[in-house]
């Protein structure tokens, strides 16, 4: 009985328990999910707030999903960039449906558009030129500015770091630490320009190069911009050591506090007397050059948002080269010391506005002792700049800011009168030269994707204004681009805008330039065509027109004016990715036609920047898992200089007065040279991390120019190489912990 | 009691081989594929090295017997890749067994890979052997990435329906550091993106590979919890758990830091 009804119990009860659960009342959620512009958002989860009950948006963003809750709920959808959507839903029909428009909200720092002719460590920037990239470029001593000059639109015009970017002096181009300019980035500044930048890789958290077009966010500058963007605070405990035959280094990630505060440094001595005693060269060096260099940052994040970074840069180098001249064998000794510190803050402000604030200080000097030829120049510079973005829609941004810049330029001591008596008790004059300029700046830009409701648009006005308050001068840029998608994976861009940047400090000089020089013009026009093949393989191609004018030009009466002008003319192309036979790398082509008259050139000539044709080749192959070889293979089209044609014997002197023959009317012979690198990536003791490498740089051994050395009577002339002109062989490792 | 289970499977194999009858030839081989798959499937749940090498075993014992068949072979590759991600366990790591599996995984899947039929799913598994090489030796990251990479594009290009390429690439998006080109907004896209491939696929063939899903689910929270979008990581730890409640890496790993994470914030 009592069995029985147990029986009976759990039948009732599993009949029951059945009921109620057939009972359970599903209820359908659907809808949509899009953005302000009703385009759909796809693979985004739409959801019941802590349930499982859910389900992710179509490619056409529509969603559907049952639940079985009841009463009201939270229905949830977030996506990256947008701002969080959350509806209380009562549950009381069985099919309810919702629409969910989502609110662009993240501010983030990629642009809307991409500008013809740049390149970033990031797709939002242009092409990539990844820190990777850098760092395994042959022959570029993982230098920044050394691995640039591998792009096209940057001629070969020597090999120090310097960038030439398209015809343009180096001068023209602006570098800029985060939001500071940095007018000196070079250790070793020579007659020859700078070896290796100031800056190492290893502080670099994003790059943007642009050779020609780019935003009015830029001014005082020509031709083209390196924007640098420093680390922030390290995650994790990191020390390095590293040593090869040119340099040591060392350098450390300290995190202070978890995602709030750290800091980081690399210190690095280079000493070259080594590789020139392996590989020859030694005997020319009275002084091999070396060079210091401390490089670091401090971080802090106050916020979620806002971050202060304190970046600096410390370094001096010294060099002593022996020199011949046809009136003069001597030493050259070269030193420099620079400073640079950079405070930064970058917040965003009522969630659509970011902010980007740094106060800058750079001191910078250097002394030039040749002969008679003893000049000290100290630049100092201090630069306030702020930079505000306003993201008014998905596809809508405004940009805007202002700067101040305070420049003093100092040159101290005595340079020779004739340019070819630098003999020590040859005529001198004394220099003791001071130039202060400030300059204020301002900027807006309009950044628009999809304009007015047209496809595949994108579109940026910009306008910029610059003052320079002692020269009473001022200028306004208006810049423009547009880009036009002309499928998944092509783009064509067009490019304009009017460019200004002072002449060089010099030139202002009461006693023999001009106080009242106005600034340069270049107006710039490039046509692109980007054709990203995926993610890791793009094809471009450029044309750009360059119009310069009011170049400084000599003049009888008031030493200078702004009567020079000048043009170039040109074609890049670029493919980088992965090239046949398991090769990655870039293969870069430039051609170019510049011409100026400025300076002291008569008419018309080919600038000594014309380097017709410029051809690199950076290939790496994997050989094994941990072993890599990498190739960059270089020609450029020789350099134009101005040969001397004779000479007349100076009586007054006591020395020959070379005869030039028209300006640039002859050129070096042919830039050749190719690099190799072998590097070995392993970990020892455990889990230690050890690359170890092996770089011949000029490998075959071409004899590349960058000047004749005369005989006394200039009769007789001897080829000059560069510094690293000779087949060299480079040995090192780095080790972290 | 393994060796009377493993000979009567030899038998049985070895028996079928040798009649004619095509049907009846490859019925059995496939159950038993079939039996290795939900072996290999609770092995991920449970996150199990034994029970992963016990379905290993059982592949291997069909790809021995027969070298053409292509999921013995594929599921003998994956098994061997999951045996060298379960060799890097957290605190209980065994570098004689990546050893073991490392140079033979990859050789498979360099075969796998030659198939015109199983081009994407093998540049996917060869690509995912690779990462597992990084993830013991770091430095092998500069080398290998770019392979990765270039497979995984191959992959894609070969069939962009393929949901486990989008896993190995948001993985090695998640695990990259940010400077190199890692990003965990680009990571989430890519598992996101896998998740919506896996609910829409229909499954013909039980055979055809479909493992990653769950996987893909447990990324998709790591990343989302990366870009502290909480409420989201928890609803896709849930949804795992619906799906498997025993899946062992979100049930006691995953969701139970969360929770603690969600508590200490509020």
């Amino acid at each position: 009985m009592k069995n029985k009804f147990r029986k009976k119990s759990i039948t009732f009860l599993l009949v029951f328990g059945s009921i109620t659960i057939f009972a359970q009342t599903k209820y359908t959620i659907e809808g949509r999910v899009i953005d302000e512009n009703q385009k759909p958002l796809p693979y985004e989860n739409v959801f019941i707030l802590n349930t499982a009950d859910g389900s992710m948006s179509g490619d056409d963003g529509t969603f559907t999903f049952t639940t079985t809750q009841k009463g009201n709920v939270t229905l949830v959808a977030s996506m990256i960039g947008y701002k969080k959507f959350t509806k209380e839903i009562a549950l009381s029909s069985k099919k309810i449906t919702v629409k969910i428009e989502l609110e662009e909200s993240i501010v983030n720092l990629k642009e809307v558009i991409v500008a013809a002719s740049s390149y970033g460590s990031e797709k939002e920037k242009g092409l990539v030129i990844s820190r990777i990239d850098v760092l395994t470029t042959p022959g570029g001593a993982a230098d920044i500015f050394q691995s640039l000059k591998t792009l096209p639109g940057l001629t070969q015009v020597s090999e120090s770091a310097e960038l030439y970017v398209r015809g343009g002096d180096p001068i023209e181009t602006l570098t800029m630490i985060d939001g500071a300019a940095f007018y000196h980035p070079f250790t070793f500044e020579s007659a020859y320009g700078g070896l290796f930048s100031n800056l190492n890789q290893s502080a670099v958290k994003g790059m943007y190069f642009s050779s020609g077009g780019f935003s009015a966010k830029y001014g005082n500058v020509l031709s083209g911009v390196l924007d640098i963007e420093t680390r922030n605070q390290p995650e994790r405990n990191l020390y390095q050591f590293g040593l090869s035959l040119a340099n040591a280094s060392f350098s450390a990630d300290i995190p202070l506090q978890e995602n709030k505060f750290g800091m980081y440094f690399d210190i690095r001595q280079s000493f070259t007397k080594p590789i020139f005693w392996l590989n020859g060269g030694l005997d020319r060096m009275t002084v091999s050059p070396v060079s210091r260099n401390g490089t670091g940052g401090i971080v802090y994040s106050y916020s979620q948002s806002g971050k202060l970074k304190l970046f600096f840069i410390v370094a001096d180098d010294k060099q002593g080269v022996n020199v011949d001249r046809p009136e003069y064998n001597g030493t050259f000794n070269g030193n420099s010391k620079n400073l640079f510190v950079n405070l930064r803050n970058t917040d965003i402000l009522f969630s659509n506005l970011i902010m980007k604030n740094s106060l800058a200080y750079n001191k910078y000097s250097n002394q030039w002792l040749l002969g008679l030829l003893d000049i000290t120049k100290t630049d100092f510079v201090y630069t306030f700049r702020s930079d505000f973005e306003l993201s008014i829609s998905s596809a809508n941004k405004i940009l805007w800011g202002v700067e101040y810049e305070n420049r003093d330029v100092k040159f101290v001591g005595k340079i020779p009168e004739q340019d070819f008596d630098i003999r020590p008790e040859g005529q001198s004059t004394i220099i003791d030269a001071f130039f202060k300029g400030s300059r204020i700046g301002g900027y807006t830009e309009l950044q628009s994707a999809n304009p007015f409701g047209l496809k595949n648009i994108s579109v940026s006005c910009g306008v910029r204004f610059d003052r320079i308050p002692e020269l009473n001068l001022n200028w306004i840029d208006p810049r423009s681009s547009l880009g036009y998608r002309l499928s998944e994976k092509s783009t064509i861009k067009f490019g304009w805008g009017i460019f200004h940047q002072l002449p060089d400090p010099r030139f202002f000089r009461a006693e023999d330039g001009n106080p009242n020089l106005k600034s340069m013009r270049a107006d710039h026009y490039v046509v692109s065509y980007d054709y990203s093949i995926d993610e890791q393989n793009s094809f471009r191609f450029e044309l750009y027109h360059k119009n310069y004018k009011d170049l400084p030009k000599e003049n009888n009466i008031l030493n200078y004016n702004n009567s020079g002008s000048g043009f170039a003319n040109g074609v890049d192309l670029i493919l980088k990715g992965t090239l046949p036979l398991g090769f990655t790398g870039w293969v870069s082509y430039g051609y170019i036609n510049t011409k100026r008259i400025w300076l002291d050139y008569d008419e018309l000539t080919s600038s000594s920047f014309d380097i017709t044709h410029n051809f690199s080749l950076v290939l790496k192959y994997n050989l094994a898992e941990l072993w890599q070889i990498g190739i960059n293979a270089k020609y450029a089209t020789g350099r134009p200089y101005t040969p001397v044609n004779g000479s007349i014997y100076r009586n007054d002197l006591k020395l020959f007065e070379p005869i030039y023959a028209p300006t640039n009317s002859d050129r070096f012979p042919d830039y050749k040279r190719v690099d190799l690198r072998i590097t070995h990536f392993n970990q020892i003791f455990g889990n230690v991390p050890i690359v170890v490498y092996m770089e011949g740089l000029n490998i075959l051994n071409f004899t590349n120019i960058f000047g004749y050395s005369y005989s006394p009577d200039y009769k007789e002339r001897k080829e000059i190489k560069s510094y690293f002109g000779n087949r060299m062989v480079v040995v090192g490792f780095t080790f972290g912990i | 009691m393994k060796t009377n289970k493993s000979s009567s499977i030899t038998l049985l194999v070895l028996f079928f081989l040798f009649t004619n009858n095509l049907f009846s030839q490859n019925e059995p081989v496939n159950e038993l594929l079939k039996e290795a798959k939900s072996v290999s499937d609770t092995a991920y749940i449970y996150y199990n090295r034994n029970t992963m090498q016990k379905a290993h075993d059982m592949f291997d014992q069909v790809y021995q017997t027969d070298k053409s068949n292509i999921y013995a072979l594929y599921y003998l590759t994956y098994t061997e890749y999951k045996l060298l991600e379960m060799s890097m366990q957290k605190g209980n790591w065994d570098e004689e067994l990546f050893d073991k599996y490392y140079e033979p995984a990859l050789s498979k899947a360099e075969k796998l890979a030659a198939e015109k039929n199983f081009e994407s799913e093998g540049k996917t598994i060869l690509a995912a052997i690779y990462m597992m090489k990084i993830a013991n030796s770091a430095m092998s990251a500069v080398t290998l990435s770019p392979k990765i990479n270039g497979l995984l594009n191959e992959a894609e290009r070969s069939n962009a329906s393929n949901p486990r390429l989008y896993i190995i690439r948001g993985q090695m998006k998640y695990n990259t550091p940010g400077i190199f080109g890692g990003s965990y907004k680009d990571a989430a896209q890519n598992f996101r993106k896998t998740v919506w491939l896996f609910e829409k696929e229909e499954q013909k063939d039980y055979l055809q590979p479909s493992w990653g899903y769950l996987e893909s689910l447990a990324w998709l929270g790591r990343a989302l919890e990366k870009l502290e979008n909480f409420d989201e990581a928890k609803f896709i730890y849930q949804k795992a758990l619906n799906v498997a409640p025993n899946f062992s890496w979100v049930k006691f790993g995953l969701l139970p830091k969360l929770e603690q994470k969600l508590k200490e914030k509020n």
